[in-house]
């Protein structure tokens, strides 16, 4: 698991399997820098992820829930075709868009056309 | 082809990693795609994760995987001796978790039946819950027709 912060843009890198036993190490760091720092935009860069199994979908929708309360939104980029069968069958995707890469993403935000900011 | 496996491990987080690459390692046999493989390692993860966190409640414990291969039917057994199900209809049903409140899809037994063929889940209060599951690898690939059963 890694963090990476760009303009103000938490970007959280997960690793190769996104399970239970690794999802709790990444919510518990991941709420922390949420809550100190009051990100707005909390990135997932799943490039590397190859696994992921209901444990990660339940991060995601955690932390999604965790940063809506003060208007903040979630994204992923990078995201591999084993993943995009659970993002697509959990319904992810109605809450968490998807960009190709990091330049489409902040093309994206910076253009208006994402973010959850009112 | 015939062959089988059987692993009692400790109902540990950490497991649930080898528990998947285990069963999948042992399928390899049976030449399944990427996706299957990918099936399988999810249907196992889930199963086991339950164990863990449902099943022992964090505590720890042993779970049991058996698998066997029968041909093109793989065939997954996943037990444990933790607190069971009152109700395993309801447990089953997407979305259902027993703990709101923690960050729990409530969606195992939906992968699980999702990315398998056959699901079966036995549960008695108290004494343990035991998952099985069956999937065919075969090519080229058909229609799967799914079963679900619940006792």
């Amino acid at each position: 698991m890694e963090y990476r912060i760009v303009r103000s843009i938490l970007f959280v890198v997960p690793g190769r399997e996104i399970d239970h036993f690794q999802a709790e190490t990444i919510i518990r760091y991941t709420e922390g820098l949420l809550r100190q720092q009051c990100f707005r935009l909390l990135v997932f860069d799943l490039a590397d992820t190859v696994f992921m199994d209901s444990a990660g979908v339940g991060m995601m929708i955690g932390l999604y829930r965790e940063i809506r309360a003060w208007g903040g939104a979630v994204y992923i980029i990078r995201m591999q075709s084993g993943v995009r069968r659970i993002y697509r069958m959990a319904g992810l995707h109605k809450i968490i868009p998807c960009y190709e890469d990091e330049a489409q993403f902040l093309a994206a935000v910076e253009g208006g056309g994402a973010g959850d900011e009112r | 082809m015939r062959d089988k496996m059987r692993l009692t491990m400790n109902a540990i987080a950490e497991n649930e990693y080898f528990a998947r690459v285990t069963v999948a390692a042992f399928s390899a046999k049976m030449d399944p795609t990427m996706e299957e493989l990918s099936d399988i390692k999810t249907a196992v993860s889930e199963a086991v994760t339950n164990a863990v966190v449902h099943g022992y409640d964090g505590k720890g414990g042993s779970v049991e995987i058996r698998a066997e291969i029968q041909d093109e039917w793989l065939e997954v057994e996943i037990e444990d001796e933790g607190i069971g199900m009152d109700d395993v209809e309801l447990a089953m049903e997407p979305l259902y978790t027993s703990r709101p409140e923690t960050n729990h899809a409530g969606m195992g037994f939906t992968f699980m039946e999702a990315f398998m063929d056959e699901l079966e889940v036995t549960s008695t209060s108290g004494q343990g819950t035991k998952v099985k599951m069956r999937k065919k690898i075969e090519r080229p690939a058909v229609l799967r027709s799914k079963k679900r059963s619940v006792r």
